[in-house]
């Protein structure tokens, strides 16, 4: 089980090559939680779409 | 009859006595990555994060412009430059090694010597930027006014006003820049350390007072133990805080003139 409001990219992506590539653009957008292992988090909205549907169904939230 | 949605989000609401905190896991690892995904490439994070941090990702990587055969051959030449740097940062490293190594000796330090404890005095400093004002101005007179006024009924009251925190650092970094001898600089940082560490500030209000501390605090009082209890230094020290104690019908010299020194 992952948790949603911090889906680190290594637990969820095993290739290295792909995985520092979205790191650096995760950290690209957000210049202040800049991280090796940057976590994405889906927000309050997301997570209640995600509850009526069963499934998140929206874009996610800033990574956070 | 429809099929239920799969169960990708499991939540799980604890309490907290005054609140609830409610703690949500996504059981589905493709689903996590598709978040990722889209979280790293989707236009929500265009929109919040707005145009000027894209460009300042792509000025810093140099990656997103071009198509992906493009961004790929980018990055290839960024590894390789990566790797070439490496290699002359290697080289420069034991380079500089080896010549630590070689010039030390006694002519290097004759020559050298009081600018290498200037530099050291001058990390002292700004690492440790409140230590000149947490002793030295109580102890010296060049670092406090007193106004003397005299009262209808004949007594004498004082006001002893301190130089503040960058008036003090600059009064020790004048000193230090002053300086024609290593061991000369060595004994102002001395000063400034005993007094650090020694000087009461009681006769401060508590808002008044400066914090400062060092980890080596110990150590210092250890080393220096001798310094300030016997010794030239002890005596110079002794009598800077002796003029600042005794100074009842003097007036100090303002922070001004000190610091031209």
């Amino acid at each position: 089980m992952i948790d949603a409001r911090r889906i680190t990219v290594s637990k969820v992506i095993s290739d290295l090559k792909e995985r520092t590539e979205l790191a650096e653009r995760i950290n690209a957008a957000d210049r202040y939680l800049v991280s090796e292992d940057p976590p994405v988090r889906l927000d309050e909205t997301e997570i209640d779409a995600a509850r009526a549907a069963g499934l998140p169904d929206r874009a996610p939230g800033r990574p956070g | 009859m429809p099929l239920a949605p799969p169960v990708c989000l499991i939540e799980h609401r604890v309490d907290q006595g005054d609140y609830y905190s409610v703690a949500a896991y996504i059981t589905d690892a493709e689903l996590a990555a598709d978040i990722v995904h889209r979280a790293a490439t989707g236009s929500r994070i265009r929109q919040e994060t707005g145009v000027r941090e894209e460009a300042a990702w792509r000025a810093r990587s140099g990656e997103l412009t071009g198509t992906s055969e493009e961004q790929k051959e980018a990055r290839k030449v960024g590894r390789e430059k990566a790797k070439k740097d490496a290699t002359k940062a290697r080289q420069f490293n034991e380079d500089l090694g080896r010549n630590l190594i070689q010039r030390r000796g006694k002519a290097s330090q004759k020559q050298h010597s009081l600018a290498r404890a200037k530099a050291i005095a001058a990390v002292v400093l700004a690492d440790n930027r409140e230590l000149p004002a947490r002793g030295l101005r109580l102890v010296l007179s060049q670092l406090q006014e007193v106004e003397v006024k005299e009262l209808k009924s004949g007594e004498q009251r004082q006001k002893v006003s301190y130089a503040d925190v960058d008036q003090c650092r600059q009064f020790l970094s004048n000193r230090i820049e002053e300086a024609r001898t290593p061991n000369e600089v060595l004994e102002i940082l001395a000063d400034g350390l005993i007094a650090g560490i020694l000087a009461d500030q009681s006769e401060l209000p508590q808002s008044k007072r400066i914090s400062w501390w060092t980890g080596a605090e110990e150590q210092v009082k250890k080393l220096l133990g001798a310094d300030h209890q016997s010794g030239e230094a002890a005596a110079r020290l002794e009598q800077e805080i002796g003029e600042s104690r005794g100074r009842s019908t003097q007036v100090g010299r303002p922070f001004s003139l000190a610091l031209r020194r």
